[in-house]
């Protein structure tokens, strides 16, 4: 029946239309002006998922959607005990309940046990049109829960926004534990871009610097001091295998990805003073980019891989230049205040986030390619190490709270700043990791 | 450009053998983080070092040959006792107090050719550590030179930063700060 | 005034399409409200497609059909259309026929008459002349004796006999414009007559639609100031209802067409003119429905002029 009306409902529309336009003495039709408005947060319900085991659920899914959401910043869920009814089902949703709590998305789901492992079922709706927005059931495993968490918030962040999610990625980050005997202890961990399920990779007595994921996701590039000096090394995640790859008298340093894994720019010293290299993964071979007496370090890949930005005092102080892959005069490319370093391309490649230094501040901005402006997002004193999130939304980057390394999130345009989760010592370097096995709602 | 692909190809597994070997504190293992005592003693720490700012008139008129006897290195009261020279912030420019330091280590080099030491660069924590680490580098190196200036051979001379690493003073003040933008002066055991 | 109005013909056509369009709307929102409470979860599996193929290619020959049908009911109703226009054209031309037969039929009688008339005047000539050559015989039978008075008799006699038949001839032509006259005549006054109540007609007309006018601007300048306190009332409650998503660009800009039951429920709020950035436009829907029952005037025909569907611009500030 519904299928009938809906077919005519066009029909009836234009009638319809046509009827008012008839009875309508010509008048433009009325148009009402909306400005200002509040801005903030957009509320979102995310019901407690259903489960009917017998013993607690094995994970908080709606908890873990929750956090990411708001983590985002653009979203503020609502909390569990507001909520006047939790429906599992699309039928059990009481619409006009949702509608006069004024909370326009809702989130339902359950989660069953299925052979060795589990099934998460979820929908996202619409409260006002009372229209579902996105539905999907996803296969898991007990370990994999948070991880399926984190790819449902991905789908409800694209489907609610319009840009692809990225709470389903990983970070990279190392830690520092200081000894009683002012010993220190470094790790390199792998994380859940929440900062949980952190896994050590690998331990050290001697420091580590420079994390850099390959684009695939699989491997870490980075500097260990295990030999007390600074060598580049590079480890498979998943078997532990690793292997040195730059180990020149001097420095070697800064390793970057190339956008197609086959290439690593790199800092070496071994000619005199530091100077960014391509290192070719297939054989080896060395190119040599930059020229100049001065400081040239830290390259960041243009997401084109046709170009590098990298840090140099060719010009006195620490300013961030451009120059191709293949070599050539490099161009400066920051001109605001007197120390700009660690400059890192932006997924989109128009903007570059770097560390940009003011007296004894050291803080995150970010610079338009196209226009030059440069905004800082930060406004904390020992700003380190940003690196964008996959979707360009969310920086991460190193600060110090009360004497102690932290990694905190900034929403690329500074509005939103949170702190991430984090286990023991002063944590420093993170590094956003690729999207790797995406769900495209 | 092969040559240098060859030579790596050729040192690279036994670099890497070396490095497993030598190295048992880097364990490849997912377990968290445990505290261990250190298996390998440190770099000789320096001896307290010198505050920022102080200058050189008093370390001039400190040396008093005649009561020590030995390697003069030993000597509390020697010049050669200070193995640290500070610098100042995004700066490799050795400072006028610095000098006399670095030159007192350069005679005493000098003279004991078979004497190699280890110019440890350093830096603060400010701004990006990659910077930091080539920054550190440029100080070591900037002591290197003048040493070689004074005399020392460069074999005698090694060189090695490791940027805002290892900070002397965990604070994150202009005093700690100043503590650490340094290069160390490290003779062997 | 109003009621006579109300009950012009146009009147009521307006009401029976507004009662269409009602009705119309009714249904178009029976069929939406049921479709927002899904009593089936409609969840796609990961692996799965995301809408069932199968489904949507039968919904396709479903609706393939339905269009056929459809389009085979056009034609059907435009053939019959194209018959019966056939047919009264037919009908027009017959009647067009007959009348220009009775046209003809007409002429021919006049014709007919005119020759009859001419025939009767060539009869009694003749019967004149076969006379007058009898009487000819006769006097040549006299001969010389009444040679002189025979033909001045026959002349007179010619000559009374022609007068006669001009008389005649006189006669029927003032016939035929008495006739004539008395036709034109008639017309005139019916023209006439259809003039005068024409012209009354109009002037009614005009009497009413300025009437309706002067109605109109009244109605006008008191919905006017009604439509203008209402528009105020509405933008302040969509405005206190509007949360703005965090981390949009400046200078976004969305058009969201409304459609509000007479109570001011929001029964369709929809971005006819997106933004570009997704979190903007649904925020800018959810103000609008978050502000339902929208304040509207109780007057209905204001309601049903202005404020049944209109726009709302999302916009910057200033």
């Amino acid at each position: 029946m519904s299928f009938v009306f809906s077919r005519f409902a066009p029909l009836l529309l234009v009638f319809c239309l046509c009827a008012m336009v008839l009875t309508t003495p010509v008048r433009a039709a009325l148009t009402i002006e909306i400005t200002g408005g509040a801005e903030g947060a957009q509320p979102i319900a995310i019901v407690p998922f259903g489960w009917d085991g017998p013993t607690a659920p094995p994970a908080d899914l709606a908890g873990i959607i929750s956090a990411d959401l708001h983590r985002s910043g653009e979203f503020a869920p609502m909390p569990e005990k507001n909520m006047v009814s939790r429906p599992h089902e699309g039928s059990q949703i009481n619409f006009a309940d949702w509608r006069a709590a004024g909370v326009p998305n809702l989130v339902i789901g359950k989660l069953r046990a299925s052979g060795s492992g589990y099934v998460a079922q979820f929908q996202l709706f619409d409260v006002f049109k009372g229209e579902q927005l996105a539905g999907y059931s996803i296969a898991s495993s007990e370990h994999d829960l948070r991880r399926t968490a984190h790819q449902i918030s991905d789908i409800i962040y694209e489907k609610l926004t319009g840009q692809p999610g990225a709470f389903a990625t990983r970070i990279a980050y190392i830690t520092e534990v200081r000894g009683a005997n002012a010993k220190s202890r470094y790790s390199l961990w792998v994380a859940d871009a929440d900062g949980y399920n952190p896994v050590a990779i690998l331990n050290s007595a001697q420091s580590l610097m420079s994390p850099a994921w390959s684009p695939d996701g699989t491997r870490l590039a980075y500097v260990s001091f295990e030999r007390r000096r600074p060598e580049v090394y590079v480890q498979e995640i998943a078997t532990r295998h690793r292997e040195l790859v730059a180990s020149h008298p001097g420095i070697n340093s800064a390793p970057a990805w190339s956008p197609d894994g086959t290439r690593l720019a790199l800092v070496l010293s071994k000619d005199g003073n530091p100077e960014v290299y391509i290192l070719s993964m297939r054989n080896k071979s060395l190119f040599r980019v930059t020229d100049s007496p001065a400081i040239d370090t830290e390259p960041s890949w243009s997401p084109d891989g046709n170009s590098l930005v990298f840090t140099s005092d060719r010009g006195g102080r620490p300013q961030l230049y451009r120059v191709a892959a293949s070599g050539g005069k490099p161009q400066r490319l920051t001109f605001e205040g007197d120390y700009n370093a660690h400059g890192v391309y932006s997924p989109d490649g128009r903007s570059l986030v770097m560390v940009t230094g003011e007296g004894n501040r050291f803080r995150i901005a970010v610079q338009d390619l196209s226009t030059g402006t440069q905004r800082i997002v930060t406004d904390t004193r020992l700003d380190e190490s940003p690196s964008f999130a996959p979707n360009g939304a969310i920086i991460v980057y190193a600060t110090v709270v009360n004497n102690r390394g932290v990694l905190a999130m900034v929403s690329a345009d500074g509005r939103v700043r949170q702190r991430v989760t984090q286990t023991e010592g002063n944590a420093r370097e993170p590094v956003w990791g690729p999207r790797t096995n995406r769900i495209k709602p | 450009m092969k040559m240098y692909a060859k030579l790596l190809v050729s040192i690279a597994p036994v670099v890497l053998i070396v490095g497993c070997t030598t190295t048992p504190k880097v364990a490849e293992k997912s377990a968290p983080v445990e505290e261990r005592a250190a298996p390998v003693a440190s770099a000789p720490s320096a001896a307290t070092p010198a505050p920022a700012g102080s200058s050189g008139v008093e370390v001039l008129a400190a040396p008093d040959k005649g009561g020590f006897k030995g390697d003069p290195l030993n000597d509390p009261a020697n010049l050669l006792s200070k193995r640290v020279v500070f610098f100042e912030f995004d700066s490799s420019e050795i400072k006028d107090d610095a000098r006399p330091v670095i030159e007192a280590h350069a005679a005493y080099l000098a003279e004991r050719p078979k004497v190699s030491i280890t110019l440890e660069g350093h830096a603060d924590e400010r701004g990006s550590r990659e910077y930091n680490l080539a920054l550190g580098e440029r100080r070591a190196k900037a002591v290197q030179q003048l040493m070689q200036l004074k005399g020392v051979s460069s074999k005698q001379l090694g060189v090695v930063s490791f940027g805002e690493e290892h900070p002397i003073a965990l604070g994150h003040s202009d005093s700690d700060w100043a503590q650490n933008r340094r290069v160390e002066l490290v003779y062997p055991k | 005034m109003l009621k006579k109005t109300a009950f012009t013909p146009r009147a009521v056509v307006y009401a029976i399409l507004v009662h269409a369009a009602l009705i119309a709307l009714l249904v178009v929102n029976l069929d939406w409200t049921p479709k927002s409470k899904p009593a089936q979860p409609e969840v796609d599996t990961i692996k799965a497609t995301v809408v069932d193929a199968s489904q949507l290619q039968a919904a396709h020959e479903e609706y393939k059909q339905a269009e056929q049908r459809k389009q085979q009911e056009r034609e059907d109703r435009q053939k019959r259309l194209d018959e019966e226009k056939h047919a009264v054209e037919q009908r027009r031309e017959k009647e067009q026929q007959i009348k220009a037969q009775q046209k003809n039929q007409a002429e021919e009688l006049a014709q007919h008459k005119k020759l009859e008339v001419e025939r009767q005047v060539k009869l009694k000539k003749q019967q004149a002349d076969e006379l007058s050559l009898k009487k000819q015989l006769e006097v040549e039978k006299l001969k010389k004796v009444q040679e002189v008075s025979r033909l001045a008799k026959t002349k007179q006699e010619k000559e009374a006999a022609e007068k006669k038949r001009k008389e005649e001839e006189k006669r029927l032509a003032e016939q035929e414009i008495k006739r004539k006259t008395v036709e034109a005549d008639k017309k005139r006054k019916t023209d006439e007559e259809r003039h005068r109540r024409d012209t009354e007609e109009r002037a009614l007309q005009e009497q009413l639609d300025a009437e309706q006018q002067r109605q109109n601007a009244d109605k006008e300048r008191q919905s006017k100031a009604a439509e203008g306190k209402y528009q105020g009332l509405i933008q302040q409650k969509v405005k206190r209802n509007w949360l703005r998503p965090q981390n949009t660009r400046d200078g976004l800009k969305c058009t969201v067409l409304v459609r509000l039951a007479p109570s001011g429920e929001v029964l369709v709020a929809r971005v006819t003119q997106s933004s570009g950035d997704v979190a903007f436009d649904r925020s800018a829907e959810a103000a609008v429905y978050k502000a339902s029952p929208l304040p509207v005037p109780p007057d209905a025909s204001l309601f049903d002029e202005r404020f049944r569907e209109f726009n709302f611009v999302f916009g910057p500030e200033g």
